[in-house]
């Protein structure tokens, strides 16, 4: 994080004022310019038609995120920041460039979806008894159990990025209750379902001997739900979803999966004895 | 055939006491064979009485009877509120050399519903079911009527007739509860057993309809009568079912008898071997069985045990392996299907006495496969399928050893085509 | 044997042999002909307990159970 100074251009940069806030009152410092965008208003006429020049220059370059408002792209209109907006701002606006927050929310969210794409391959692989000379089945196992542990952690970042960038639309309620709020609502709440889905199935997993697998089991289905809900969320807010590298990935996720619960689907039509149930069948005997 | 009965002879010692001639099915002649039931005893005393009696299991576990009440009973004190115990009755004799319980059922209905209700008290228990073969017909038609002449002098106890799967592994107490509580008439795995865990999480006692006969008995006269017949190591008299011989049926017999008497009196002829315990036990040699008595310490010397009671002679009428390949097979048919070992290794294990029998083994390979299945598939099923078919089979190898080697060498021998001596029922419907 | 010790008992309806227990613990879990483990029912020394906890884990249907002696 670097504090950048603008260049002198009409006297020093003169520091905002601020009003005495309870909750900074330890910071002794105000939070400086950093990529050209200042979220404070500054006194003074012409500083504050260069705030906004910038701005809106930034906008254009880097997207929906301007400023003190926030530019939905949908509906053509510019949304205020909610109240806790100035919590975030004061949290993180002293520690992380907003933009900062926001390349790793996107970079996480989406190594999040290759993972869970991985993870769930790895599980039809673990149900269909899939092993080679050098691979053992517990290694199949192990992956996806790691891989999925892994796309939690992601993923929190992800949801921490996205709630704490003082400008991000997305407020901790719409987090927790999904399709509600002002941006996105459809794509930002099959986010969180997709999250929730995957709590139930990590928190079932890792309490899996408590339980009881048949509980366990029944839960584990919704895996197969989580997987599209987060392509879903992926496609439709994910701010990069529209460039050609990321659609190829999607393709290439999508293509994999597909062919993993082909591959299983048409196992247990034409075998129901074998791989995922393996409820024996007895031979030649009459029943 | 039926042994004979005296109405009031049954409180002799060497006379008939479960089977009685003629028929006592009706309340009435129930009654006046062997008086009234007794009042209600102390919990405690019907289970100690039952415990000095010894009597054991005659469902073909021969568990102490005893000790299965005082733990349905110790559970049900137990608990507080909610769960009482039941008693559950297996009339269900999916073996199909035996016929002793749909005989008794049929002909004492009342004194094996004297036996619930008995072992309702002791145990706490307010109800009893009996589970039948849905088949069996006439043994439902006896029960239902049994339990309606009792409706006028109710004791208490709820009484009820349940129509279970007609499948072998059905009877399995595990297997038994499963089904009454919705399930399939598949066993379960264990813990919990029944007496802990059973028919709608209640504490339950299962026990074989002859058991609880013999506990009606023992209820009315006592221990020291009820080990009047029989041995000091093993107390009273056991129903056999004997198949094979001129005169086949259910016998009353004291335990500790000598297999050879028996099987004299059912008119045994002609034995190639004898087979103890039904499709469950084990194969003797006719010099065995000569040498044999019915206790359960003499068959267990030699690898044996009592069982369900069902004995089968096999004359040189036919061939030992085509019968061996035959019940093998419908016992690999029998399986649940649940447990790999068993699932597979019978069928393998049939299929092997199948090429044998058929003479396609000269080298010895089948049976060699088949011994090193015995040992891969015994003990490994959630029940005793696969070890009691494994003994059959394994048993079967030694004393007919020396038939074995004639079909490797010469092929099948000429009784392979004769019909079938031992029984192997069609196959029945659902596990529901 | 001391009295706490542990020791394997399998499941057997449970189990579909899916075979990762005999990969993560050959020691005391074989295969038989047909895929399902055969499970040597000793009590588990201290140096191999890891190794059974693992396997235990590791069964995809939970059909692996790792048990203090008891009766039953």
């Amino acid at each position: 994080m670097v504090a950048r100074r603008r260049p002198d251009r009409d006297g020093p940069v003169r520091r905002a004022r601020r009003p005495r806030r309870r909750h900074d009152g330890h910071r002794g410092h105000d939070r400086e310019a950093s990529d050209g965008r200042l979220v404070e208003f500054v006194d003074g006429f012409l500083g504050v038609v260069q705030v906004v020049q910038l701005v809106h220059d930034d906008a254009r370059e880097l997207g929906e995120h301007v400023g003190n408002v926030w530019y939905d792209p949908d509906h053509g209109r510019s949304v205020e920041r909610g109240p806790d907006g100035d919590l975030r701002r004061v949290v993180m606006g002293a520690l992380v460039p907003s933009s900062t927050l926001w390349y790793t929310a996107r970079g996480t969210g989406f190594v999040a979806v290759v993972m869970l794409t991985v993870s769930v391959v790895l599980g039809i692989l673990t149900t269909m008894r899939w092993s080679a000379p050098r691979w053992p089945r517990f290694v199949t196992a192990g992956l996806h159990k790691n891989i999925s542990l892994l796309a939690v952690v992601f993923l929190a970042i992800h949801v921490a990025t996205t709630l704490l960038d003082p400008v991000s639309p997305v407020h901790l309620l719409n987090a927790i209750v999904p399709f509600t709020g002002g941006y996105r609502p459809l794509g930002i709440g099959l986010g969180v379902v997709a999250i929730d889905l995957l709590a139930a199935l990590v928190i079932t997993s890792l309490l899996r001997a408590r339980i009881g697998y048949r509980v366990w089991r029944a839960v584990h289905w919704s895996a197969y739900a989580c997987w599209p809900v987060a392509m879903l969320h992926g496609l439709s807010s994910g701010t990069d979803a529209a460039t050609t590298w990321a659609r190829a990935v999607y393709i290439a996720c999508a293509a994999l999966v597909l062919a993993g619960v082909g591959w299983r689907v048409s196992a247990s039509i034409l075998s129901p004895s074998s791989a995922s149930t393996r409820r024996v069948t007895i031979r030649g005997a009459t029943r | 055939m039926i042994a004979v009965a005296e109405p009031s002879a049954a409180r002799a010692s060497d006379e008939p006491r479960l089977l009685p001639q003629p028929s006592a099915a009706r309340l009435v002649d129930h009654l006046a064979r062997l008086g009234p039931a007794p009042r209600l005893a102390g919990a405690r005393l019907l289970i100690g009485e039952v415990e000095r009696a010894g009597l054991r299991g005659r469902g073909g576990a021969g568990f102490p009877t005893a000790t299965k009440m005082e733990a349905v009973r110790a559970r049900g004190a137990r608990i507080i509120h909610g769960r009482t115990p039941i008693v559950v009755a297996n009339g269900t004799e999916g073996e199909p050399l035996s016929a002793k319980d749909k005989t008794l059922l049929v002909h004492a209905p009342h004194l094996v519903l004297d036996g619930m209700v008995a072992a309702a008290h002791a145990v706490g228990a307010d109800e009893a079911v009996v589970c039948v073969e849905r088949s069996a017909g006439p043994v439902l038609h006896a029960l239902d009527r049994a339990i309606d002449e009792r409706r006028r002098e109710p004791d208490g106890i709820t009484l009820r007739v349940a129509p279970a799967p007609a499948r072998y592994v059905a009877g399995e107490e595990t297997a038994l509860v499963n089904w009454l509580n919705g399930g399939e008439a598949k066993p379960t795995f264990t813990p919990p057993r029944p007496f802990e865990r059973g028919v709608d999480r209640r504490p339950t006692l299962v026990d074989n309809v002859e058991t609880l006969a013999h506990i009606a008995l023992i209820a009315r006269f006592g221990a020291p009568w009820w080990r009047s017949s029989g041995t000091e190591a093993d107390p009273g008299t056991m129903l056999v079912t004997l198949s094979g011989v001129t005169r086949p049926g259910v016998y009353e017999v004291p335990l500790g008898t000598p297999l050879r008497r028996v099987l004299r009196n059912a008119g045994a002829h002609d034995v190639m071997g004898v087979l103890v315990g039904g499709y469950f036990g084990t194969w003797l040699t006719p010099r065995q069985a000569a040498m044999v008595t019915l206790s359960a310490d003499d068959l267990k010397a030699m690898g044996a045990g009592l069982g369900c009671g069902a004995v089968a002679t096999l004359t040189r009428a036919s061939c030992p392996l085509g019968e061996l390949a035959r019940v093998t097979r419908w016992l690999a048919s029998q399986s649940a299907g649940q447990c790999g070992a068993c699932a597979n290794g019978l069928p393998a294990i049939a299929g092997a006495v199948e090429h044998m029998a058929g003479g396609s083994d000269p080298d010895g390979s089948a049976e060699a496969a088949a011994r090193r299945w015995f040992g891969m598939v015994a003990g490994r099923g959630a029940c005793k399928l696969p070890d009691g078919a494994v003994r059959f089979v394994a048993s079967g190898f030694t004393v007919f050893a020396e038939h074995m080697a004639e079909h490797g060498t010469r092929g099948p021998c000429a009784a392979f085509d004769a019909p079938a001596a031992l029984p192997v029922p069609e196959p029945q419907g659902s596990w529901r | 044997m001391r009295p706490n010790a542990r020791s394997l008992r399998l499941n057997p309806i449970t189990c579909v042999a899916h075979g990762l227990c005999a990969e993560l613990f050959p020691e005391r879990i074989t295969l038989d002909d047909w895929g399902y483990p055969i499970v040597d029912p000793t009590p588990i020394p201290p140096e191999l307990q890891e190794h059974a906890r693992r396997a235990t884990d590791a069964c995809p249907t939970l059909a692996l159970l790792l048990e203090r002696e008891r009766r039953h």
